[in-house]
C-alpha cells in the first residue's frame, strides 16, 4: 500500500500562488516551461527552485519554499524610462504588495503558507539567446509552510 | 485591484533623477543610444528584502548610474580621466549629502505619543501622512572604464544603493 503524503509544493505553494496571481492579473498568462519558449509579448514564467528544512519537530516540519517568477515583456521601439522601466517597476511593486497582503495565505480557513514574501528582484538577469528580445525581470518568492 | 505604493519609481528613481538633474547640467538617459559629449545613464538593477514588519517592508534598492564622456584623440590623464573623475567624485559627494533622501526622515508615533526614528521592538504606528523616502543612501563601488559597445566613450560607473522603509497603510 502506497504511503500517504501531501503534495505540499504543488497544492500549498504553486497552486496557491497561481490562484493569487490570477485573481489580481486577469490578463497575465502564466507558464511553467523549464526551458524558455516564446509565449507572446507579455507573460510570466513560474519555476520552482528549492525547498529547505527550517525546523523539525516530533511530528511535523517547517519548510521554506522558493519559486522564481520571471516576467517577460516585449517593448518595441526606442528604450525610454516610461516604456521600459516605469510600467515594469510599478508592476513589480504591485506584485510585492499583493504577496505582502497575502503573507499568510489561508483561503476558506484552509492553511496554505505563512511568511510569504518577495525576497529579491533582479531587473538585469542573465539572459539566454532566445530571451534577448524581451525585457526580463526575475522575482524571487519565498514562503514558509508548516507541513 | 491591489492598492500599492510605487516605491521604486516614485521614491527611488525619481529622487535620484531629481538630485542629479539639480546638481549637473548633463542629460540623463535610460537607453543605450550614444549621443552628445556626455550623459548619465540610469539602469535599475534590483532590490532585496532586508526585514519584514507587521505592516510593511524594509528593502534595499540598487541602481547603476553610468557617466559617459566622449573621448577625443589620444587618451591622456588630462583629457581622458581628470574630468571624468571630477564628475564622479561630485556625484559621490552629492549622494553622501543626500544620505537621508530628498525629503525628511520618517518619524513614528507610538500610541502614547512618543516619537521614534525607528520602530524596532515597539508596536508603532505611522505619524499620519508620511512622505516615504530612502535612507542609508551610498555609493557602494565605482568603476572607471571604456564602454564595451562604443569605445569612443569613456565611463565612470557608480553602484548606488539605498534603503527604503515602506509602510503599508
Amino acid at each position: 500500500m502506497a504511503i500517504t503524503f501531501s503534495q505540499v509544493f504543488k497544492s500549498n505553494v504553486l497552486d496557491s500562488l497561481i490562484t493569487i496571481l490570477n485573481g489580481e492579473f486577469n490578463k497575465l498568462p502564466i507558464f511553467h516551461d523549464v526551458n524558455f519558449k516564446t509565449r507572446g509579448s507579455f507573460f510570466l514564467r513560474m519555476i520552482p527552485i528549492s525547498e529547505s528544512l527550517e525546523e523539525t519537530t516530533v511530528q511535523d516540519q517547517i519548510r521554506n519554499y522558493t519559486v522564481l517568477l520571471k516576467i517577460y515583456r516585449k517593448t518595441p521601439g526606442a528604450v525610454t524610462k516610461r516604456n521600459n522601466y516605469t510600467q515594469l517597476v510599478n508592476y513589480v511593486d504591485r506584485i510585492k504588495r499583493l504577496i505582502s497582503n497575502n503573507s499568510t495565505f489561508k483561503p476558506s480557513d484552509v492553511y496554505k503558507w505563512h511568511e510569504g514574501r518577495i525576497s529579491s528582484v533582479n531587473y538585469q538577469p542573465d539572459l539566454e539567446e532566445d530571451e534577448e528580445g524581451y525585457q526580463v525581470t526575475d522575482i524571487t518568492f519565498e514562503c514558509t509552510v508548516f507541513v | 485591484m491591489t492598492t500599492f505604493n510605487k516605491v521604486y519609481n516614485q521614491t527611488v528613481l525619481e529622487d535620484i533623477e531629481f538630485i542629479i538633474d539639480e546638481e549637473f547640467n548633463i542629460p540623463i538617459r535610460y537607453d543605450n543610444n550614444f549621443s552628445g559629449n556626455s550623459f548619465f545613464q540610469i539602469i535599475p538593477q534590483g532590490e532585496d528584502l532586508i526585514e519584514r514588519r507587521s505592516n510593511g517592508d524594509i528593502r534595499e534598492y540598487s541602481i547603476l548610474i553610468t557617466y559617459f564622456e566622449k573621448s577625443y584623440g589620444n587618451y591622456t590623464k588630462k583629457d581622458g580621466l581628470d574630468n571624468r573623475v571630477r564628475v564622479v567624485e561630485r556625484l559621490k559627494k552629492l549622494i553622501r549629502n543626500n544620505i537621508d533622501g530628498v525629503d525628511d526622515d520618517i518619524f513614528f508615533l507610538t500610541v502614547n505619543g512618543k516619537f521614534f526614528i525607528t520602530s524596532e521592538g515597539q508596536a508603532l504606528v505611522p505619524a499620519g501622512e508620511t512622505d516615504l523616502d530612502w535612507h542609508n543612501a551610498r555609493v557602494e563601488s565605482i568603476e572607471y572604464s571604456e564602454d564595451a559597445d562604443n569605445n569612443r566613450y569613456l565611463t565612470g560607473t557608480v553602484d548606488f544603493r539605498c534603503v527604503v522603509e515602506e509602510v503599508h497603510a
